[in-house]
């Protein structure tokens, strides 16, 4: 009776822990809309939905992003980049409340080379932890305008654990 | 859906002592039945004396079943009793905790402290990371100082003004910073970063 009691409740707490940690991971998407350019330069923004670089040098785009209370697990921009030359290049942050400090994540680019639409850091780990009453965003540094269609962010995630 | 899983591990438990039960008094039944045609030559009074003491037991086996009775048919606790362990948000161990930037910083701190030097890595990271510094940091910064060790840097920077340090932040992925690290504000115009080393992440912050 204890042994099957005890195996009851072991398989219970065993489901219950992993329904929780399935429960956990909470993935926010948003358009292109989400993201701004750091200094305001009305050539350099969107198209519908699209965050583009429409001027002739560099830009950083911050993409701001909800906290729904944990630290980011992965971090996902879907970017096109049809430049000849330059490239895409983005990171996560989970800073603090007044940005005193903040988690950064590996950075991950589309590559020089690269002409098309590309995920960036798909696969890659997110920030070790994150501070309560914080904030996240995903930061891009956006290549001038060139090429058929330039570079623009159409669209990122983040997952939080 | 789990109140009846757990329902019917207890009706089968139950029905299994039931059973246990049933044949212990089965098997002590049977040589009070046999008694008669066993043992011709016993006497009225052991016979009488044995009943009894059948009789005994079998009362102590009634007031078993009784008891295995209550047990099953007992009301079942608080749901919310009985469900605590799975319905508890507590997150699974390896969920990370929300930590103050303080206590990162602590972290960092120790777990640098501790590390044993990679002089080939160290020395090359140190040598990059204050090019990167006299390239793109521009007046408003200067590198105080810098220690790599094996899977982190540790750096105190120091700024002239905000703009400088905010525009400092915006550098945090360009090569060779971009492999992630934590940044703590030291004050207005000084910045600590632990520049975390390709393919070694910062390792989580312990929950307070």
């Amino acid at each position: 009776m204890k042994t099957g009691r005890a195996i009851f409740l072991t398989a219970g707490g065993l489901a219950g822990l992993l329904l929780i940690s399935n429960a956990w991971a909470a993935t926010a998407g948003y358009s292109g809309l989400g993201c701004r350019p750091l200094f305001s330069t009305a050539s350099a923004f969107t198209d519908g939905t699209i965050a583009r670089n429409q001027t002739s040098s560099n830009v950083t785009f911050l993409c701001g992003a909800v906290q729904t209370g944990g630290a980011i697990s992965k971090w996902r921009v879907s970017v096109r980049d049809t430049t000849p030359i330059g490239q895409v290049t983005c990171f996560a942050r989970a800073s603090g409340e007044f940005d005193i400090g903040g988690f950064v994540s590996p950075s991950e680019s589309s590559g020089v080379a690269f002409m098309g639409t590309k995920a960036l850091g798909l696969l890659l780990a997110g920030t070790s932890s994150y501070v309560v009453n914080g904030s996240k965003l995903i930061q891009c540094d956006m290549p001038p305008a060139g090429g058929l269609d330039g570079s623009g962010v159409a669209s990122y995630s983040i997952t939080e654990l | 859906m789990l109140k009846g899983s757990r329902l019917v591990w207890l009706c089968l438990g139950a029905l299994a002592a039931v059973a246990l039960l049933f044949l212990g008094v089965h098997s002590l039944e049977k040589p009070a039945r046999a008694e008669p045609q066993r043992a011709p030559s016993s006497t009225g009074t052991e016979s009488r004396a044995e009943l009894a003491a059948m009789s005994r037991e079998l009362s102590l086996l009634r007031a078993e079943l009784g008891g295995v009775k209550d047990r099953v048919y007992q009301a079942p606790p608080a749901p919310s009793a009985r469900e605590e362990p799975i319905s508890d948000p507590t997150p699974p161990p390896s969920a990370p905790q929300a930590v103050t930037l303080e206590a990162a910083q602590a972290h960092f701190d120790q777990v640098f402290s501790a590390e044993i030097a990679d002089p080939s890595w160290a020395r090359a990271e140190e040598v990059s990371i204050g090019e990167f510094f006299r390239r793109e940091g521009g007046d408003g910064s200067s590198l105080e100082t810098i220690t790599c060790r094996s899977t982190m840097c540790r750096m105190q920077l120091r700024f002239s003004d905000d703009h400088s340090r905010d525009a400092f932040k915006l550098k945090l992925g360009t090569p060779p910073l971009n492999n992630g690290g934590f940044y703590k504000e030291q004050g207005e115009t000084e910045l600590v970063y632990f520049a975390a080393r390709a393919g070694h992440p910062l390792p989580p912050v312990p929950a307070e």
